[in-house]
């Protein structure tokens, strides 16, 4: 990237105007001595001129003067913004260049994942385990690889206070309405006002994956397209808020099991968008559940939070 | 249908790559550019799947080093950036299609049939018909004027050749594609 250059906002002849000056102060010199060597007889005019300039030029001169001070100040702090933005460009350059070699390198092992898991394998050949594990080792390692990084930026509080209801309202208009529309699924909330203590992009992500798991659950039933989301606070502990994202339906005894296990393959557990949501929820301190009732499958994240 | 796969991230690679072998598609799999060179020639593959990370010179500057060495063999070029700026260069190097990880095996196998159905250069269409046919280099050389639309006298005249010898030539190339004429031979090189 070209940066700015000052040089090119400097003007192109600084030395004219004070030249300029200097010439006219040699011939007001000049007229001052021609006027007070006796006997020139200069007429009366020549006189009143010279005493008009004698009155204006020490004015002149001070004017000249602040503006000249004016345009060094001026200039300086135009130097100083242009170096400012140079160094801003720089480092939004560094920036987008580093994000777009980390979704490099967070990209490589989720297409490995994506390969070995193609087609839901009932059973995983040991090739395929062996990628996965491999694979996910990488992704783990991403975040010390790039940890020491963080000191050149302002970190991210992952126990920002999100206050449910209004972020909710924002996430459902901006990213489910339009699927569950589509899916024709009827939607309902109870909601108690709360705040939670995390990151609103963690809990973007972590909502995405499971209202994503359900609208695609609930389009491969033909009736009963329901979904209903309700917040509370945890009964057991009530320094959790609970989030509950209740569909018709059931989950394989194999999932509800596999609970806690790394287990990649969602039919013989939890699949890689539920892996990911367990490991945020249980590093801000908060809990991933998936359990049946009588008549529906439900998923429950405990978040540490409160009402308010 | 014959494909290079290059690629230094082996794991999907080789998935995918066994995959292509259960579809009766011939893959050969190459960790850099560097290890591919010595195997691509002209026409004698018929797509390249090229990731841009590689280790030594990238899969957009091999491309164009393909290019430049006159190989046209339609290419997909794989990428796990995000960024404009890889896709220009792709498209300036003159790749069919630029595919973003993650993806797969279907969407690949999808691209890659469409890219070889839909030749992007008639150049690969001759080259890969008449490396397939095996010729010889004199056979090569005299098909490729064939194709130009040259008389036999004109091709006696350009390789200092009596015609019949180039009759004979012209039906030995003939008879290893299996036609009977120019218009079959044109058929078969460029088939709709």
């Amino acid at each position: 990237m070209k940066h700015l250059e000052k040089d090119k906002f400097q003007p192109s002849r600084p030395w004219l105007a004070p030249l300029i000056g200097a010439f006219c102060g040699v011939l007001y010199g000049l007229l001052d001595f021609y006027l007070d060597h006796p006997g020139t007889g200069a007429p009366s005019y020549i006189h009143l001129i010279h005493e008009l300039f004698d009155v204006f030029l020490p004015i002149a001169l001070g004017i000249a003067v602040g503006l000249g001070i004016n345009l060094i100040l001026k200039n300086i702090r135009f130097n100083q913004y242009l170096s400012m933005k140079n160094s801003q460009l720089s480092r939004s350059v560094f920036t987008s260049t580093l994000i777009s070699y980390i979704i490099h390198e967070l990209r490589n092992p989720i297409h490995n994942l994506s390969a070995a898991l193609e087609n839901n394998p009932p059973d995983l050949t040991k090739e395929q385990e062996s990628v996965v594990h491999k694979n996910l080792k990488r992704l783990e390692s991403i975040t010390t690889q790039w940890a020491n990084l963080s000191v050149l930026y302002d970190t991210i509080n992952p126990k920002e206070t999100v206050l449910l209801k209004e972020w909710f309202q924002r996430f459902f208009n901006d990213k489910v309405s339009n699927q569950l529309r589509e899916m024709n699924i009827q939607y309902s909330q109870i909601m108690c006002p709360a705040e939670v203590y995390i990151h609103p992009t963690l809990l973007e992500q972590i909502c995405v994956t499971l209202f994503s798991n359900a609208i695609q659950e609930l389009g491969q039933q033909k009736t009963n397209r329901v979904l209903t989301l309700t917040i509370d606070q945890n009964k057991e502990a009530s320094e959790f808020i609970e989030i509950k994202l209740t569909n018709p339906g059931s989950f394989p005894d194999e999932v509800i099991k596999s609970q806690g296990k790394q287990v990649v393959n969602s039919r013989k557990g939890l699949g890689l968008g539920l892996v990911i949501v367990q490991k945020t929820l249980t590093q801000i301190g908060g809990s991933l559940q998936l359990f049946n009732t009588s008549d529906s499958a439900v998923v429950k994240i405990c978040i540490p939070g409160a009402l308010v | 249908m014959k494909i290079a796969y290059i690629e230094d991230d082996i794991d999907a690679r080789d998935i995918f790559a066994s995959k292509f072998k259960q579809d009766q598609i011939q893959c050969d799999v190459f960790t850099s550019a560097e290890e591919s060179e010595s195997e691509i020639h002209k026409g004698n593959y018929d797509a390249l799947i090229i990731d841009i990370m590689l280790p030594g010179i990238t899969g957009v500057q091999f491309l164009s080093k393909l290019r430049k060495q006159e190989i046209h063999i339609p290419s997909i070029i794989i990428t796990a950036f995000n960024s404009q700026e890889h896709a220009k260069d792709a498209l300036n190097s003159n790749a069919c299609y630029l595919l973003e990880k993650p993806f797969s095996y279907q969407t690949l196998l999808k691209i890659v049939k469409q890219t070889i159905q839909t030749p992007s250069s008639i150049q690969h269409c001759v080259d890969r018909g008449l490396t397939q046919l095996n010729l010889t280099p004199r056979e090569s050389e005299i098909a490729h004027y064939l194709l130009k639309g040259l008389s036999n006298a004109e091709l006696a005249n350009n390789f200092s050749l009596s015609e019949k010898t180039v009759k004979q030539y012209i039906t030995q190339i003939f008879e290893k594609a299996n036609v009977s004429s120019r218009a079959e031979f044109f058929s078969y090189i460029f088939p709709v």
